[in-house]
């Protein structure tokens, strides 16, 4: 399974990568690597809260932090961005902007979803701990809502958002400093 | 109770002087203390607020005081060095980049040294046990302090210029 998301994030990367070398969106290809510069900064940031598990030794890059993850994560910004700027051109600044978290979120917290089941990511028991929500379904488990369900602490579906939100505004930012118009 | 008084003065002083000096920059303010508020929520597992009074706390460990003492920092670097450069964005970023981290690992030496915050478990078991000199802060601080600004100045600029409509 390891190897199978290894090679499919990579596929998608050099796509992503080619599409826009071939159209020649030197936008794009900026805020793909703008992207990786904001994601990387957080990846360093949360390494002590987050494990990355499961992944090949070469894909490792520091501690835990795992290149193929940031690359995933990267993909996920980029082409939402890509997608919503082609789509909704005219667009004012802040529809653009909310429309691009929309879309990263759709896709982010499944993915998380998916590497948290298959033991892909872990959470640090101080993380978990700081999740209050999370505590109390753990503590008061009624059966109402069985906790196996609870893949992720229910926290995330507010914060994974607000983090890609900070993530989105660095990329944005720095477009910006990089494009204006002197 | 001392810092408790002396964040909430600053950030009176600093709110006063925006609303009769600067009112433009109340909306930065605001950006700025809900950019702190989210990453204060988000990263609440890497360390542990204590020894506050009651009232000080938000949310689990999160000090309402701290994200005030950690905006006022922020908003005084950004209308300090926005007095001086007028021109290159670049030029600004990079100098309220620098002189909010430095009054961060000044603030972060003061909070550790009253223990009002300590690491998590989590964080103490990545450090090198290597402190910066004089001011008795983790060396890694010099990577965590300057991304956190990195961030909230990104996303607080980044918000300013844009105009809230849909």
């Amino acid at each position: 399974m390891n190897t199978k998301i290894e090679v499919l994030v990579i596929i998608a990367t050099l796509t992503l990568l080619g599409l826009f070398v071939i159209n020649r969106n030197k936008r794009a290809i900026v805020t793909f690597f703008l992207s990786i510069l904001g994601v990387l900064l957080f990846e360093f940031l949360f390494d002590p809260l987050v494990m990355n598990n499961k992944f090949h030794s070469w894909t490792y890059i520091f501690h835990d932090v795992c290149f193929i993850l940031t690359l995933g994560w990267v993909c996920i910004i980029t082409a939402s961005s890509v997608i919503v700027n082609f789509t909704f051109k005219r667009s004012g600044e802040l529809k653009k902007f909310l429309l691009t978290l929309c879309m990263i979120d759709v896709m982010a917290l499944p993915a998380e979803v998916f590497l948290v089941y298959y033991g892909f990511r872990t959470y640090s028991p101080g993380l978990l701990k700081a999740m209050g929500i999370y505590q109390s379904f753990l503590e008061h488990d009624n059966g109402l809502i069985p906790v196996k369900w609870l893949i992720v602490p229910p926290e995330f579906i507010v914060s994974i958002p607000l983090l890609f939100g900070l993530i989105l505004s660095f990329v944005k930012y720095w477009e910006y400093v990089i494009y204006e118009k002197k | 109770m001392n810092l408790e008084l002396f964040v909430i003065i600053v950030s009176v002083l600093l709110f006063i002087y925006l609303v009769f000096m600067e009112k433009q920059k109340i909306k930065s303010y605001i950006i700025v203390l809900l950019s702190v508020f989210v990453f204060e929520v988000c990263t609440g597992g890497l360390w542990i607020n204590k020894n506050m009074s009651n009232w000080a706390f938000l949310y689990g460990d999160i000090s309402w005081i701290l994200t005030l003492g950690w905006t006022a920092i922020i908003m005084i670097s950004t209308l300090i060095i926005e007095k001086v450069i007028k021109k290159s964005e670049k030029l600004r970023f990079f100098l309220i980049l620098f002189l909010s981290s430095l009054s961060g690992i000044i603030g972060e030496s003061y909070v550790l040294g009253v223990k009002i915050r300590e690491y998590s478990p989590d964080v103490t078991s990545r450090l090198s046990g290597i402190n910066i000199p004089f001011v008795n802060v983790p060396v890694e601080a010099l990577y965590y302090i300057p991304v956190f600004m990195i961030l909230i100045i990104c996303t607080a600029r980044y918000w300013n210029r844009m105009e809230l409509k849909i």
